[in-house]
Formats: structure tokens, sequence, C-alpha cells
């Protein structure tokens, strides 16, 4: 029995080779395409199953008795493409001459495509592998009697959304152009921001099922050599049927799939991306999503904004500051109220206790069940409004906050001291700009509520170790995730906490060990 | 990939390596035992010659690990002293890490019962320090050692502030004074009970596999000792200025006293001893944490096992041991006890490997 399965999953191994060989070879055998007209586009419509959104419309070319047949997926092309430069052209005009027309082959395709005046691509192939492979993506294919090849002709015109500003991602100053769900509408927006040689764009096709493009964007005259690789090696490894969304790569890439961490940036923006280009680090863009991946990432760029860059100096340090500031609140306000109500009430100053203590009076639940349940309304609350159509969801967002949080009070369920907590709490993390950092403090805030209610202040401080541990020996594609606090990078410093003035900002960030270090040469001033 | 090597340790990282093993020690019980010890004021003397002897002691130490670089007393020892009788001496000394590491969270708890969670039970606070310690110690030297540069700025810059506060409000200058009294003996007295604070530099026979600079390694010890010891006299002075030679001789912890005794005026919070707890609980927690670390580094160098496995696994015997001393006077006879059984494995190893060495001509 054993031998047989054992049998079985070699042959399923060898199966599996063979496939990858296979793909990997530039020619598939699905044959060629044949003189005979009619079983040409019988073996094509046989490929594609039938399908009720295949189109084949036959004609006469130039009012010849040569037969032509154009094939195309309906839900793909543009249709006044295909009127004015196939068919009015290949009907109406004037017909060959005899000459021309006694001339099979090479010739007499030349002078078909000659005569279609698209402003795409024109091919000729007689491979029905590719074929298929330019209907799928919207293309039309000529097919002439007595032909061993056809003509793909670019008709391409694809439902697309027009580039709008990012929603997650919106800011006072700054450009308001983000990602679209079309693949050359992204590389193009990264294009036009960055007009530089060394930009490399490196795609391939992932995806078994649905095949779908992937790019891997650096800068090769800055991008570490070591990291590229390291991307690209793991992007290689990616077996899956179909990848909806970036969010698919981040996970199959990530470094540590236990850590409640981003270890991956994604943006919608493409001016993050060029910047994060011109740090020497990488972008993968993946065709039918807004949302670009930048890697590697540090903690410290996820609290980063590129508002911080585009306002003076002052202004982006102190709302880093602030940002920084909101991280802490974020995790540890909620966990620090509980600890100093339930363990210390010997460290708040007389009258501060007293006021908590006569905040209380009267509240049935100790104080962890009581934040508790405001954080859960909260999170619930905050979900629903996600998940509501836009109105709605700012409604639920008002009545949610404000009537269940005033009625709570007055039932006398939670003090108010727990709202404003609670509140604060939400407030500081709608303010860190990573929507998935966010989402990983909101778990984390649970986390240390728990250690809290445990062990107090002790239990906090075991669990900032705890954190800090992690922290620290986490990855991003081979960068620590920490830097610059610690590993210790000086330099980094300079826009860190703070966001030096860009003249003292000479030097890209060194965490990503870019080929080229200097970013402003003119000014040496340190 | 590229930057994931653990790298080895420059001399920077082995000052503060040392420093944070050793701070956490004795802050809290030296001043009352020290002074207990010398039975007057000379405690800081005490220190300081404990802390001079100790520097020689790491010169010994240095020279033994810089007759082998880049390798530690498991790798050498064998050379030297054949490799039973080695292994048996590093077992023992694993050994002592282990009962001391176990003692001091055991330290953690009892101050935490008896300033913070009085209702906690002992085993919950140990236990639960133990896990995380245990984890920080399975990630290994390199996040060991940025933790301890992490943490190393806070329990500094705590203890600066509840120091220069205390010495710039309560401080008596006659309390602290006289400075030199007492004969040589009561000083012997006091540096007896102050030789825990600085034994923990053993770990440097272990992790010795790590330097970067081997040759730099005396200087890096005896900056580390510096450090540790100029703290610890301090404390000493100003705890003696701040109560009086009396109360010092009584509070169990002297040292949270001066943090409870700080009272700035708008503060938002009072009572500042439980924040001062938590600092010197990442302070213990450093000491723990690299322990834990060189023990299993030690164990999977001698029985070849894999070591972050043999972080976990004595785990239980830490918290047995922990929980072994029945109540404080027995847990401080216990850790006067260790404290001379680990120096004298700091002070036997390199005068008896560098003499075998010599005389059987080894290097």
């Amino acid at each position: 029995m054993r031998r047989l399965v054992k049998g079985i999953e070699r042959k399923v191994l060898e199966n599996k080779k063979d496939n990858l060989e296979k793909e990997n070879g530039s020619q598939k055998v699905r044959g060629y395409l044949d003189r005979d007209l009619i079983r040409n586009t019988d073996t094509i419509k046989a490929a594609l199953q039938d399908s009720s959104d295949i189109v084949t419309r036959s004609f006469t070319l130039f009012d010849s008795p040569v037969q032509a047949v154009i094939m195309y997926l309906d839900a793909l092309v543009d249709p006044e493409e295909i009127r004015d430069h196939i068919l009015t052209p290949l009907l109406l005009e004037a017909p060959l001459d005899e000459k021309s027309m006694g001339n099979e082959g090479k010739d007499f395709l030349k002078l078909i495509k000659n005569k279609i005046p698209t402003n795409g691509r024109l091919e000729g192939t007689s491979s029905i592998d590719k074929v298929l492979e330019q209907l799928l993506i919207g293309k039309t294919i000529l097919l002439i009697q007595e032909s061993k090849e056809g003509i793909i002709i670019d008709t391409t015109s694809i439902a697309a959304r027009n580039i709008e500003e990012p929603i997650q991602e919106s800011l006072i100053r700054g450009p308001r152009d983000g990602f679209t769900e079309e693949f050359k509408k992204n590389l193009g927006l990264i294009r036009t921001k960055m007009k530089s040689p060394s930009l490399t764009i490196k795609a391939t096709e992932k995806g078994e099922r649905t095949k779908k493009k992937v790019a891997v964007i650096y800068d090769e005259s800055l991008a570490r050599r070591e990291i590229v690789e390291e991307v690209q090696y793991r992007l290689s490894t990616i077996q899956i049927d179909d990848l909806p969304d970036s969010g698919f790569i981040e996970q199959l890439i990530e470094d540590n799939t236990l850590s409640v961490f981003p270890q991956v940036q994604s943006t919608e923006r493409p001016d993050k991306v060029v910047a994060a280009l011109l740090e020497g680090r990488i972008a993968i863009i993946l065709e039918g999503t807004p949302f670009a991946l930048i890697v590697p990432v540090t903690l410290s760029q996820l609290v980063h904004s590129p508002e911080d860059y585009y306002e003076r100096w002052y202004i982006g340090s102190f709302l880093r500051v602030l940002r920084y500031l909101s991280v802490f609140i974020a995790v540890f306000l909620p966990a620090t109220y509980v600890s100093l109500t339930s363990y210390h009430q010997g460290l708040l100053p007389t009258d501060l206790a007293l006021s908590f203590a006569g905040a209380r009076e009267g509240i049935p639940f100790p104080s962890f069940i009581e934040a508790l349940l405001m954080e859960v309304t909260l999170e619930l609350l905050r979900e629903a409004g996600v998940r509501l159509p836009k109105p709605l969801g700012q409604t639920v967002g008002i009545i949610g906050g404000i009537v269940i949080g005033e009625a709570a009070v007055t039932a006398g369920i939670v003090n108010p001291l727990m709202v404003i907590v609670v509140a604060m709490t939400a407030v500081s993390n709608f303010v860190i700009p990573s929507y998935s950092l966010a989402i990983s403090l909101r778990i984390l805030r649970f986390v240390v509520l728990l250690f809290a209610v445990v062990l107090g202040m002790y239990g906090m401080i075991l669990f900032f170790i705890l954190l800090m541990t992690h922290l620290l020996s986490l990855k991003s594609f081979g960068i620590h995730y920490f830097t610059p606090f610690s590993p210790f990078t000086k330099y980094d410093w300079r826009d860190f906490i703070l966001r030096m003035p860009i003249q003292v900002l000479i030097r890209r960030p060194m965490v990503f060990h870019p080929k080229d270090k200097v970013k402003l040469s003119n000014k040496e001033t340190d | 990939m590229f930057v994931t090597k653990d790298r080895k340790l420059s001399t920077g990282s082995l000052i503060i390596l040392i420093a944070s093993t050793l701070l956490g020690v004795g802050i809290l019980t030296g001043p009352r035992s020290i002074t207990a010890a010398v039975d007057g004021f000379g405690g800081w003397i005490a220190v300081l010659l404990t802390g001079l002897l100790f520097i020689l002691i790491a010169y010994a130490a240095a020279y033994l690990i810089n007759m082998f670089p880049g390798e530690n007393i498991i790798l050498f020892g064998p050379a030297i002293v054949t490799k039973p009788i080695n292994n048996t001496i590093c077992f023992l000394y694993l050994l002592y890490f282990i009962i001391s590491t176990a003692l001091y969270s055991r330290n953690v708890a009892d101050v935490m019962k008896l300033y913070v969670l009085d209702t906690t039970p002992t085993t919950v606070i140990i236990g639960s320090f133990l896990l995380v310690s245990t984890y920080t110690a399975v990630q290994g030297i390199n996040v060991l050692i940025r933790l301890n540069m992490l943490l190393f700025p806070i329990i500094f810059g705590m203890l600066g502030i509840i120091l220069v506060l205390n010495a710039g409000g309560e401080f008596n200058f006659t309390e602290a004074r006289p400075f030199f009294v007492g004969d040589f003996l009561t000083y012997l007295n006091g540096m007896k009970s102050s030789l825990d604070i600085f034994i923990g530099i053993g770990i440097i026979y272990f992790l010795s596999v790590f330097l970067r600079t081997p040759e730099k390694t005396g200087y890096a010890l005896s900056t580390g000792i510096i450090i540790v010891t100029l703290i610890n006299m301090i404390i000493i002075v100003i705890s003696l200025g701040v109560f009086n030679f009396a109360s010092v001789q009584n509070i169990v912890y002297p040292t949270v006293e001066l943090a409870k005794d700080i009272q700035l005026p708008g503060a938002f919070l009072e009572r500042t001893e439980s924040l001062f707890m938590t600092i010197w609980v990442l302070a213990i927690f450093n000491v723990v944490s690299v322990t834990q670390y060189t023990v299993s580094l030690g164990i999977s160098q001698l029985f070849n096992r894999k070591r972050k496995l043999w972080v976990v696994w004595p785990l239980p015997i830490y918290f047995l041991i922990a929980l072994a001393p029945r109540n404080i006077d027995e847990f401080f006879y216990w850790r006067s006890i260790l404290s001379y059984v680990g120096f004298s494995f700091l002070l036997a190893i390199p005068l008896v490997y560098i003499l075998i060495a010599k005389i059987r001509k080894v290097a």
C-alpha cells in the first residue's frame, strides 16, 4: 500500500516537473494553424470551450473570392476600432490587381498588413497557443484562406477606472493621482514621475490560471543587487492559481508569517513608490490592483507620510512626533488606564485618584471588563463603518460613537473616563498612515490589555520586552525592521523621529545599503 | 541573504552587555547588605575596592581568552585540562549560572509582591518573567545585545533621574559622612558582600566565541565594571545621605525607598517607586536573559545539541529553583553562598588554566 502511494506521489511529481518544463519552454504543444480556414476557426473555438463571447465574422477580402475570418472576444475589444480599422479597409478598399492576388504567402500578408491602419502592434503568427493567448487579452485575429499565418491586431479596450485620488492615503498637500487596476497605466504613472534610464521594470506572469502580470521595479543604479535577487527569488517561488490582490503576494513573500507587523509596505500612491525607488528599495506592481508593494520596509517608515517631506520641516517634524506619540497611545493607553485603576492607584496623585474613584463609583464591572466592552464596541463600529456605503458609514460612526458612549455612561455601565480613553485610542489609531500597521496595533492593544489586567504595570513591562524582542529579531528582506533605532544607524536619525531640513538630508537612508549613497551632492555641509 | 547573518560583537557592544548584565544585580539590595557588612559609612569604598579587584580578574580572564582568540572555554579547555575535567568544570559552572539566574527571577517576584502586586501568586510572577526571558534568549546573541543597548539608556536615565532628584532634594551631606572609617577588616567584610555585583562577568568565558576584537576584552570588561562600580557607589552614598546609617541598614530595598521619596511639584505621578520597579525589572531582565542564553550556548556546545531547544528545556529547572527558598532570609543566604561559588569559579578558571597552559605550553 505504502509503495503504491509513493509510486503515485512520484508520478504526480514527475507530472508537475513535466508541466513546469513545458511552461518554461517557449513552445507549447497545441500545434499550428492550418491552411483550412474552417478547421482553424473550429480549433480555436474548441480551445476556448466554444464560449459565447467569441465572435467570428467571415467576409471576403476586397470583393474578391478570398475568404477571411476575424475572431475576437466580444467583451475585451473596442468595436469601433474593428469596424473602422479592420473591416472597412479590408471590405471596401479598391480590389487588388490580378498580379498581387496571384502572389501567395508573405507578400500577400504584408499587403494586407499595410491596409490595416491600426496604431497598435501588428503581428503575424502561426502558433495556435499564441493566437489563444492574444485573443484572451483582447486582440483580434485575422485568418485568411489558404494562409498558414494569422494576423494579430491590437484592438484591446478593457473597461477601467480613471486615475483618481487614492482613498486610503489622502493628503492635504502632494500629488493627487493614485494607482488604478490597470497595469500599463500604473507603470506609466511611475515612468512619468521618474524619467531615469536606470529605472528597471521586469514583468513576469503569475497565477497558474489567471496569468496576471507582476512587475518588479527598481532603480538599477541604486537598489542593492542582493535584495533585488531575493525579491525575484521569493516571487519565483509563488505557485498559486490566482493573485486577486497584491495582498496575496505580500503574504506569500513576507519574512515572518507569524509576526503581527506588516513586513511589506503597500501603497496606492505613485509618489510614494518613486520615493521608495530612489531610496534603493524595490516596488512590486500586480495587474488588477491599485496597491503597489514596496520592500524592504522598516517600522519607522510605516509611521512616516509623504506629507512630512512636502511640508516645511518644522511641520513635518511636528507631525511625526505627534504620530509616534499616537503609536504609543494607540497601543498602551487602555492598558495603562486599567493597570492604574486596578493595581497602582497609589501612583496617581491623590486628587486624580479620587476623581478616578468617583467616576468609577457604581460601575458594576472591573475596569478590565469595562475597557474590553468599550474597545470591542469601538471595533464593531469601525468595522460597520467600513462595510456600509460611504454616507451611511459616517452616520454609524456618529450614532455609535456619541449615542452608545453617552448611553453607556448614563446607564452606569461604563464611566466617562473610560469613554475618553477609548476615544483617544481610536483617534490615535486613525493617525497612523499605514492601514496595515494600524490594524496590527489594534490587535496588540488587546494583548497588552490582557497583560495589564493580569500583572499590572509589571505585565506591561513584560509585554514591552516581548514587543521589543520581536521587533529586534524581525527582518524585512534581510533589513532589520527596527532600524534606525536598533541596530543604531546614526545618519538615519536625521529622518526618523524628526524630519530634518531637506538640505541636511544629503544621503539616502543607509538602512537599505543603496549603491549610490549621496542624494544631494552639491552641498556637503557636514 | 546578505545582512541577516549573526554578526560578532564589537568592543562597544561588549561594554554595554557587561554593564547591563551587572547593573541589575546590586542596585536594589547592595546599599543595605554592603552598609550592614561594613557596619559604617564606608560602603562605597568596599564597592570601589571590589571593582578594582574585579578589573584585575577581568584582565586575567581576558589574558586567557586572548590565548585562544575566537574560542571559548568549552573549545579551548580540553587542550589545557583534559576534556572530562574541562567538561565537568564547565557543567558545574553552568549549573551555578542556572541557580543564580533562577534566584534573580525569584528576587523579581519578591520585590514585586512587596511593592506592587501584593495579591498575585509568586509562581505567576516568576513564570511570566521566565517565559519572556526565554523568548528573548531563544532569539540569539545579536537580538540580546540590541535589546541591552535599547534598554540600557532607559535604565540608566531613570536611575540618573532618581539619583539627581534625591541628591538635589533630601540629600543631607552630613549623614553620608564620615567617608573614611573603619579598618581594613571591615572593608574586607564589605567586599565580601559586594562580590555578587560583579560575578556576572563570568559569562565572558562562554561568550568569547562571539568577540570580534578579543584583544580588547580586558578593556571592555573593565569599562563595564567601572560603570557599574560608579553607579553602585553613588547609590550607596546617596541612600546614606537621604536616609541615615541606621535606616539604610534596616530597609530591605533602600533604592526603592529613594524612588519613593521623590516628589516633583506639579508632577502627574506620585509614589514613583512602582515606576522604578518596572525599570529595575528591565535591568534584572537583562541579567536573566543573557545568562539563560549563555547556559543554552554552553549546553549546546557541551552536548552537541540544538541551542534554541536548550533554552527552553531547562525552564522547569529554573522555575523550581526559583521557588525553592522559603523566605527572604533564606533567599539572601542562598545568594551569599552562590556569590562565593561564582567568585571561586571566576577567579580559579583564569589562574589554573593559564598556569597549566604555561606549564604544558599549550597555545
